[in-house]
């Protein structure tokens, strides 16, 4: 009898600390997340690329290296006129709009990717 | 009896362990909601928007520092029938050529000439309210401290220029004002 209460209560901590070991699991994953700072640096690249859209001239070409010291691009797309910027795997959902009076062609190759400023029409 | 205990036990033991996971979790949301204030970070980049779109509209109005009213009347007319190339004076983006999704910007326009009194021609773009939002931000800075980051962007500048009206061109100003709201 002794032995099946002492069983159970063996049973019972456990149970209780393989939860609660999940439930702090789940919570430093989502920390970890956060510190390592990415969301910053992708909104300091989004922000600035819309900038440098929004004060540039006609035949102006913008070159954004990908590997970057705010974190290694992944990949920048224009759509809608906002700009959205993939930082070391966090993928942008908002992205940043800029104001432009011109349409902007958007290429890339092995380094970096150039967006370059045309007139309309 | 001795089995309906057991039962009873095992279901009161149950109970005390959802009510530990459910008392466990709340706390690490807790924390985790304190812990997402803390590193959030806003990089507010509005103001800048404004001083870039105020140079970008004086350009359009002014390009060789002048402002034709002449030409400007032929284009921004009341109403557009029948005329391809016309604007209405809550249009002027669209006349410098800007498109797409300009709903967090307001700008405002007005054209003096030698007289500071006496506005010769005005122009704005999109919703005046956003100068409400604004002046509301001005007046209550430390009740709206905490909300900071949703003030808008704001510039007013005034550039000196020529007027050219009735065909004769005089010395004049023109005052453009840019908010720009949370995108």
């Amino acid at each position: 009898m002794v032995e099946n209460k002492s069983g159970g209560m063996l049973h019972e901590v456990l149970m209780h600390i393989i939860i609660i070991g999940l439930i702090f699991g789940l919570f430093f994953i989502a920390i970890g997340g956060m510190v390592d700072s990415r969301g910053v640096k992708q909104q300091v690249l989004e922000k600035q690329t819309a900038l440098l859209v929004d004060s540039a001239d006609v035949g102006m070409t913008i070159i954004i290296y990908k590997s970057n010291k705010n974190g290694m691009i992944n990949s920048l797309r224009v759509d809608d006129n906002r700009i959205f910027i993939k930082v070391a795997g966090l993928e942008s959902t908002k992205g940043y709009s800029y104001f432009s009076r011109y349409n902007l062609d958007l290429s890339s190759d092995e380094d970096s990717y150039k967006i370059k400023v045309e007139k309309n029409g | 009896m001795d089995r309906v205990n057991r039962r009873a036990t095992g279901m009161g033991e149950g109970i005390m362990t959802i009510y530990r996971i459910v008392l466990i979790s709340l706390i690490a949301f807790v924390v985790l909601m304190i812990a997402f204030l803390a590193y959030e970070y806003h990089l507010d980049v509005k103001d800048i928007e404004s001083v870039v779109l105020a140079t970008q509209v004086a350009g359009c109005l002014a390009p060789d520092g002048a402002v034709n009213l002449d030409d400007l009347k032929k284009v921004f007319v009341d109403s557009c029938e029948g005329n391809s190339k016309c604007y209405k004076k809550d249009e002027l983006l669209f006349y410098c050529g800007f498109s797409g999704n300009m709903e967090r910007i307001y700008v405002d326009v007005k054209v003096y000439g030698w007289d500071d009194r006496k506005v010769l021609r005005s122009f704005s773009f999109g919703d005046s309210g956003l100068q409400w939002v604004k002046a509301v931000f001005e007046r209550e800075k430390r009740a709206t401290k905490d909300i900071a980051k949703f003030e808008p962007g704001h510039i007013k500048i005034r550039v000196p220029i020529k007027v050219i009206s009735d065909k004769k061109a005089e010395d004049g100003k023109i005052d453009i004002e840019v908010i720009v709201a949370d995108g």
